[in-house]
């Protein structure tokens, strides 16, 4: 199975989101993942992500969102993530702004590989201490350090 | 002695399997009212909501039958009615059958018994 490590890259991680709100937010992270040259048409992704954000918010509280989906615009699983410090409105489950916003994009054949990702994700980030530890990292590089560990475990 | 588990994803055959079950010499189970984790999943977990397109087709609710069966004997000819019913269990969403030893159990029905209380012969 892939690991969350081995999908993060320096270049698609942005720890200080410049958008404030949530479609521009999922925008500037996929620009980040075009830029990595990881995927051709961000603008795109974007989209895809929006839509289908439409059908339920994937903000699953305590300041997270995994915006996720399944597109023939990837040939294989991409992420990015980016970190707000006052939190974006993500209509989330309990309401609470996201911090920690996870951009997850897979082909659209990997549904089981895709899945686990998203369950992995969301279990590691139950974790408060965690979260806590994503939120004050200093780097790009030690968030990777982070899930590196996290993984290990 | 055996606790069958009978998970059947195609609930109007319900009446019928529970025939096959009298049928095979089990006269007692429970009846429980279930769903898929895909189903759970994508309807009630906003994160997974994107994965009801891969729900089609499949059931997503069904019924467990729980049965403490003393007469070991009873579970294969259990087994071949309810492939029989289903079309065949090794089919993909027909249901799963399993059984796991029991090694205590107090409060069942004897299954020799009648309903008058007497030994059939």
């Amino acid at each position: 199975m892939i690991s969350i490590t081995g999908l993060l890259s320096p270049e698609c991680i942005n720890l200080e989101l410049r958008e404030k709100r949530k479609k521009r937010v999922i925008a500037e992270l996929t620009g980040l993942l075009q830029r990595a040259e990881k995927v051709e048409n961000g603008k795109a992704l974007a989209g895809k992500i929006i839509e289908r954000e439409a059908m339920a918010s994937t903000g699953i509280g305590h300041g997270i969102a995994i915006p996720h989906c399944l597109t023939n615009l990837v040939d294989e699983t991409v992420m990015a993530f980016g970190r707000s410090t006052n939190g974006i409105p993500f209509d989330s489950a309990d309401n609470k702004p996201a911090q920690l916003i996870f951009l997850l994009a897979g082909p659209q054949t990997a549904t089981s590989e895709h899945l686990k990702l998203l369950s992995k994700l969301s279990r590691l980030l139950t974790e408060q201490q965690f979260r806590a530890q994503l939120i004050e990292a200093p780097t790009a590089e030690e968030v990777i350090e982070l899930f590196r560990r996290a993984e290990e475990l | 002695m055996k606790l069958v588990v009978f998970v059947l994803n195609t609930e109007e055959l319900l009446d019928d399997v529970l025939a096959a079950y009298v049928e095979a010499g089990i006269s007692g189970a429970t009846v429980l009212d279930s769903e898929g984790m895909g189903r759970y999943l994508s309807y009630e977990v906003p994160l997974f909501a994107d994965f009801k397109e891969f729900m089609k087709g499949n059931k997503p609710y069904n019924k467990t039958i729980i049965s403490v069966v003393s007469d070991e004997d009873a579970i294969p000819r259990l087994q071949k009615l309810l492939d029989k019913i289903t079309g065949g269990l090794s089919l993909p969403g027909t249901g799963i059958l399993f059984s796991v030893p029991v090694d205590f159990a107090t409060g069942l029905i004897d299954q020799n018994t009648t309903d008058e209380g007497e030994e059939e012969k």
